[in-house]
């Protein structure tokens, strides 16, 4: 491997770039709508489920690690050995889906709508865009589990691995950020 | 022991980041007390972004351009996300 070796291409760094700023006005966006009514937003956040968030924090990361792992084993040539850890992220990603949809069914049976409040608008539309980012990562995990059960990776073939991989880890990244905006800070 | 570390980095790695997880789940009632504290979970926040970003990314050995790139949106984002907070508080 080279001194300074970006996993990938320069293209989908570029994607992930522009991802990272399209998220990163939603979170100021979310903060500055916050300044004028803190109470109401501090008093909305009461009503989330901190520990579904945590542990679908604990999930994502953890499918993460499975992915960084199966992604240095098959440098290493071992796509065996890797495929495994594929099918774990995709276990923790579909968990991570299915705690969402519970708790997006706790919300609206106990009343808290997209139009209950700011707050809510604001819950809704990000964990809801970053849950489509979560299904896209998914089946692109699917993808990649199947290639790589076909041998279509290895040492010299790293390229589509590699980027599925970092978008991935872009998943994880951001619920990080949504993790602490929505469920903790107040 | 450095051959363990290395060995086993991307592990410890994902140790660090349910630890960090776990206590700002344990902690998450402090925020409202301080500003310090909303500040320690923004830089929680930020720990566990950064080994995404530098470890599961490999970013770590990547071109300057690009760690610094997703680096210094962690940075920056944190750091005004931290100021509206703080606006928020009065």
């Amino acid at each position: 491997m080279p001194a300074a070796y970006l996993p990938a291409d320069k293209e989908l760094w570029m994607f992930i770039v522009a991802e990272l700023a399209m998220f990163g006005a939603f979170f100021i966006a979310f903060m500055i709508s916050r300044v004028g009514q803190a109470e109401l937003f501090d008093n909305a956040q009461l009503t989330l489920n901190v520990n579904l968030g945590a542990v679908n924090t604990i999930l994502l990361v953890s499918s993460s690690w499975a992915v960084a792992a199966a992604v240095s084993r098959t440098r290493r040539n071992e796509p065996q050995r890797a495929a495994p850890l594929l099918l774990a992220a995709m276990a923790c990603s579909v968990g991570f889906m299915v705690i969402k949809v519970v708790e997006y069914n706790e919300k609206l049976a106990a009343g808290h709508t997209i139009l209950t409040n700011d707050f809510y608008m604001y819950f809704y539309c990000l964990t809801m865009i970053h849950l489509a980012h979560v299904l896209a990562g998914t089946i692109i995990l699917f993808i990649l589990y199947r290639q790589l059960r076909a041998g279509r990776y290895g040492t010299e073939r790293m390229g589509g691995l590699e980027a599925g991989a970092t978008y991935w880890h872009l998943v994880d990244l951001l619920w990080i950020f949504l993790f602490t905006l929505l469920y903790v800070l107040r | 022991m450095k051959f363990l570390i290395a060995k086993n980095w991307l592990t410890l790695c994902w140790s660090a980041l349910v630890v960090a997880t776990v206590l700002t789940w344990l902690n998450r009632d402090e925020s409202r007390a301080s500003l310090g504290a909303a500040a320690l979970f923004v830089g929680i926040a930020v720990f566990k972004g950064h080994l995404v970003a530098l470890d599961f990314m490999e970013l770590r050995h990547a071109p300057a351009l690009w760690r610094w790139l997703v680096m210094g949106w962690l940075i920056l984002i944190s750091a005004i996300v931290f100021t509206l907070y703080a606006m928020a508080k009065g």
